[in-house]
């Protein structure tokens, strides 16, 4: 189940857009956030470490695609969106052409 | 420097964040570097100067492949279209292009496509692709590529972590020496600014100092350092004895202003010279049988010498003195008054002239028994010249010696120094004094300060307390001025400032008390509320709280519980740098958030603190970083020394024990657990899960404490050395007092296998009574929260006030888009991370439907 696996980086996920800056966090649509509030791993406690870069803070790498997404969707401009979209369309051929081999 | 060296310099670390690429000066950049800096992060394109941007885009056909101009380059890629033709994955050639263009698309080449040189370049390029390397292939080149890669990494921040798996007999001397780069403990930003200074240094001044100077030195004023200055203070053994020493020297010359080139800078910089020297003119009174003979030598040459009297007793002469004798009923009478006034009521049988002024002051009063001992005074104690207690007055003119015969006036000066210590240290100006003094000021010359200083400098060397306060002092040195409306500053107003604050946004009340009492600022209050927010979340330790007292001592000791925030004020109270804005500041974060930190304080039995440590905890060591006790004077300190020791070896022990039980209790509710789920297992299965447990456990369980030998103030000279001697698993800036570890408490019964786990899997079983009391007691009840104002500030608070809706926000993130940028470089399977996100947002429409 993909929900399960992704339970603990939810959880990372809300403690890293609780510490986002206000006009980030006001990017981010307000029942995504609640959803990510309610899907995450309740047992899980992760701590973000204020004065700690975000890459030393021991991200789960589903946390990182997660994050990456909310980025891409919600946070960045219009050309880097249509960046993203292309990384998306290639990751997406590699892994089908994979797939197709025997 | 060779521009070379620079250069591989900058291309390290836009390899490790190709977004720092925009800081690098424009000679430096090169298409090699700018490869590099895209193939970290694709958006370092905006900082590739265009005459470059080509030759990137040839190397990475598959970016940007929606653009024409890219289109036409990558024409013949196999990337090019939306169907990568079939007979493209049969062939080599187009799975050693992908990796080529980027090693991040080795995980897709298939094994029996991945070549020897092919997993090398991967491995180089990205560790993590280590894991796809096909077991035959790994060895000694391989493992050099892994320990090449995690070095160029900055998610491998020290040694251990870059020779992690890599197997004994493939450490080379210079895999070591990679790892010990990769061990700097530096990111990849404060990298480039320390290689930014080396680069403005080399240029302005064809000079580059330490690596430590040049953490500390501000970028902004390299411009006006001056190396002819900087040579000279450097001869100087109080700034050359430690790096804290020549910290505290740049901190010294910027706040001094010792390179602003005015009518006043040479007296400035006299200041700073003598301070090694310093003493102030006046006469100091010694005991020569204190000193050695070759330094009396030097003393008798060096120095006015005047002698003074003494008064010493000659009963012989009392019991003669008929006058004396006819007070009492016998001489055997007056003998017994006599022993009994010389040793329990003046009780010295000699006595300096002052001493001999006080007490003929002192029994003043008309009695009968004050005229007895005046009597005795003035009668029974012979005026004599003092041979050994004399007041010396340096009369050699130390500067012109040193102008004349350098070699011998410096040679002169240190013995000088070491006669002045000897006579009186309070007075003198020690590293530890220079660091205690300037560490924390904000490296800005302040002329006025600079002139307060100067005339508080006797008092300030003399002084801990006002040494505590100066840094404090020269920050908020404005503020002060303005407060007082222009009149002269003394100390007295200073203390005023610093211990009357009211701060904004109060959010809790104790800490608010504590930062005003430790003389904060508004910024620097703020700043503690934060680290106090996040302590308050951590509410389970690896590291038992303890508390005791020793049996044969008046000393207890106690670990500071988890919500307690005088550990964030602790280096304060015991005047050390584990305080905010000081060196020491991410021990106190470690020790205040951290699970595995903590700090534990020995107290006296009034309550006093004498000494504290912070912990921190690796798998099966707690290690005392140091122990810093507070100042005592030399002979007093000696005696709480031995005390502490003890309270702290037995605090030691206590953990071990404590852990033990604590371990003993997890072992048994794990295997309880275990033993609920065993129908749904095999045996084999409940009997690996039970082995895995031990294994766990055998990996983590405490069996040593150690103690850090820097700046520890206790003599621990008898204890053995730690042989392994490791540092904290979790990055901490500031390690220096741990580097040479002694053992204060082993249990070899503990069962104990080395684990390769990380720190952060290490269970923190420890959770803190829930009647554990806070060190320092508030009374906060008369605190205002929202209306704490300091009173000049009132009206710009109240604006404030207003523009909040009546709400004060304390909610605001640090996390940035260039924070965020940092994280999302190559994710993995974003496909599915999108399908995580579409499948929570379905459950919420479809629940409030279900509602509705």
């Amino acid at each position: 189940m993909i929900q399960e696996e992704y339970s603990k980086a939810f959880s990372q996920l809300s403690e890293i857009i609780k510490n986002m800056k206000k006009e980030l966090k006001e990017k981010i649509p307000e029942d995504l956030i609640e959803a990510i509030e309610k899907a995450k791993d309740k047992n899980y406690i992760y701590k973000y470490k204020p004065g700690i870069p975000l890459n030393q803070q021991d991200l789960l790498p589903e946390t990182k695609s997660l994050l990456s997404v909310l980025y891409s969707d919600y946070l960045c401009d219009e050309d880097e969106r249509k960046k993203w979209k292309e990384y998306d369309r290639f990751e997406a051929e590699i892994l089908e052409q994979k797939n197709r081999k025997p | 420097m060779d521009k070379k060296v620079m250069a591989n310099a900058f291309k390290r670390i836009v390899m490790q964040d190709g977004m720092l690429l925009k800081f690098v000066p424009e000679e430096f950049i090169d298409e090699e570097m700018c490869i590099y800096a895209f193939d970290n992060d694709r958006k370092a394109f905006k900082f590739i100067p265009e005459d470059m941007r080509e030759a990137v885009l040839v190397k990475f056909p598959y970016e940007f492949r929606t653009s024409e101009k890219h289109e036409k380059i990558t024409d013949d890629s196999p990337g090019k279209n939306a169907h990568i033709p079939e007979e493209f994955l049969d062939s080599q050639e187009f799975w050693d292009k992908l990796v080529e263009d980027s090693v991040y698309y080795f995980k897709l080449v298939p094994d029996k496509y991945k070549t020897h040189e092919m997993c090398i370049k991967a491995v180089k390029g990205y560790p993590d692709n280590f894991e796809y390397v096909p077991g035959n292939m790994i060895g000694k080149e391989i493992y050099e590529a892994l320990v090449d890669g995690r070095t160029k990494s900055v998610r491998f921040n020290n040694t251990e972590n870059v020779l992690k798996d890599i197997p004994a007999k493939y450490i080379t001397p210079e895999i070591y020496a990679k790892g010990i780069w990769g061990g700097y403990n530096i990111d990849a930003k404060a990298e480039l600014d320390v290689i930014l200074k080396m680069y403005k240094f080399d240029k302005l001044h064809n000079f580059v100092p330490g690596i430590n100077v040049l953490k500390k030195y501000p970028s902004n004023q390299i411009e006006k350092f001056d190396k002819k200055i900087w040579w000279n203070l450097t001869k100087n053994e109080l700034y050359n004895s430690s790096a804290d020493a020549k910290n505290a020297l740049v901190e010294t010359l910027l706040s001094f202003g010792a390179f602003d080139k005015d009518a006043n800078q040479e007296e400035r910089l006299g200041i700073i010279e003598h301070f090694s020297t310093y003493m102030p003119k006046k006469r100091f009174k010694i005991c020569l049988d204190n000193f050695l003979d070759s330094e009396k030598d030097i003393i008798y040459n060096n120095f006015d010498i005047k002698k003074y009297n003494k008064y010493v007793v000659n009963k012989k002469h009392m019991l003669e003195d008929s006058n004396f004798l006819n007070l009492f009923e016998s001489q055997d009478k007056a003998d017994e008054e006599l022993k009994y006034i010389i040793q329990k009521v003046l009780q010295e049988t000699e006595l300096s002239e002052i001493k001999m002024k006080n007490l003929l002051e002192e029994y003043d009063a008309d009695t009968n028994e004050n005229a007895v001992i005046r009597y005795v005074l003035q009668k029974g104690y012979e005026k004599k010249i003092d041979e050994k207690n004399v007041g010396i007055l340096l009369k050699t003119d130390l500067q012109e010696l040193k102008k004349n015969n350098p070699n011998e006036g410096y040679e002169l000066e240190k013995k000088i120094r070491k006669i002045y210590y000897k006579a009186d240290p309070s007075f003198m100006m020690t590293p530890t004094k220079l660091h205690r003094i300037f560490d924390g000021m904000d490296m800005k010359y302040k002329p006025d300060f600079y002139n307060f200083f100067k005339n508080n400098i006797t008092e300030i060397l003399k002084n801990q307390k006002k040494q505590n306060e100066i840094s404090k002092i020269q920050k908020q040195w404005d503020e002060i001025v303005n407060a007082n409306l222009g009149q002269r500053i003394t100390f007295d107003k200073c203390e005023k400032y610093l211990y009357k604050k009211r701060y904004k946004k109060i959010e809790f009340a104790e800490i608010s008390e504590l930062a005003s009492n430790c003389g904060y600022s508004q910024e620097q209050f703020e700043k503690v509320q934060d680290i106090y927010r996040e302590q308050l979340k951590r509410k389970e330790s690896s590291i038992p709280q303890i508390e005791g007292k020793c049996e044969d001592s008046k000393y207890t000791y106690k670990v500071l519980s988890l919500d307690d925030p005088t550990a964030i004020f602790v280096g304060e109270i015991t005047d050390c740098c584990q305080a905010l804005d000081n060196l020491g500041e991410s021990c106190m974060i470690h020790s205040t958030t951290s699970p595995n930190g903590r700090v534990l304080i020995v107290q006296d039995e009034s309550g006093k603190v004498l000494a504290q440590s912070w912990l921190w905890r690796n798998k099966n060591v707690i290690c005392f970083d140091n122990i810093e006790a507070v100042q005592k004077d030399s002979n007093n300190k000696k005696v709480v020394s031995n005390e502490v020791l003890k309270a702290v070896k037995k605090a030691a022990k206590a953990f071990v024990e404590e852990d033990k039980t604590g371990i003993k209790k997890y072992k048994k509710e794990e295997i309880s657990k275990l033993e609920e789920e065993k129908d749904n297992m095999t045996d084999e299965e409940y009997e690996k899960k039970v082995a895995e447990l031990s294994k766990k456990i055998r990996g983590q369980q405490l069996n040593k404490v150690t103690v850090g030998i820097g700046n520890t103030d206790i003599d621990i000279s008898k204890l053995k050395h730690d042989n392994e001697n490791k540092y904290p698993e979790e990055k901490v800036e500031y390690i220096s007092d741990s580097r040479i570890q002694l053992v204060l408490y082993e249990d070899g019964s503990v069962e104990h296998e080395d684990s390769d786990d990380d720190i952060k899997t290490i269970t923190s079983l420890y959770s803190d009574n829930e009647k554990s009391k806070k060190l320092i007691n508030l009374d906060t009840s008369e605190i205002e929260y929202i209306g704490a104002y300091i009173e000049d500030e009132l009206d710009e608070y109240e604006e404030d006030f207003e523009n909040t809706d009546g709400m004060i926000d304390f909610e605001e993130g640090y996390i940035d888009m260039g924070e965020i940028e940092t994280v999302i470089n190559h994710p993995q399977e974003r496909a599915k991370a999108r399908q995580a996100l579409e499948n929570i947002k379905d459950y919420l429409k479809a629940r409030e439907g279900m509602e509705i």
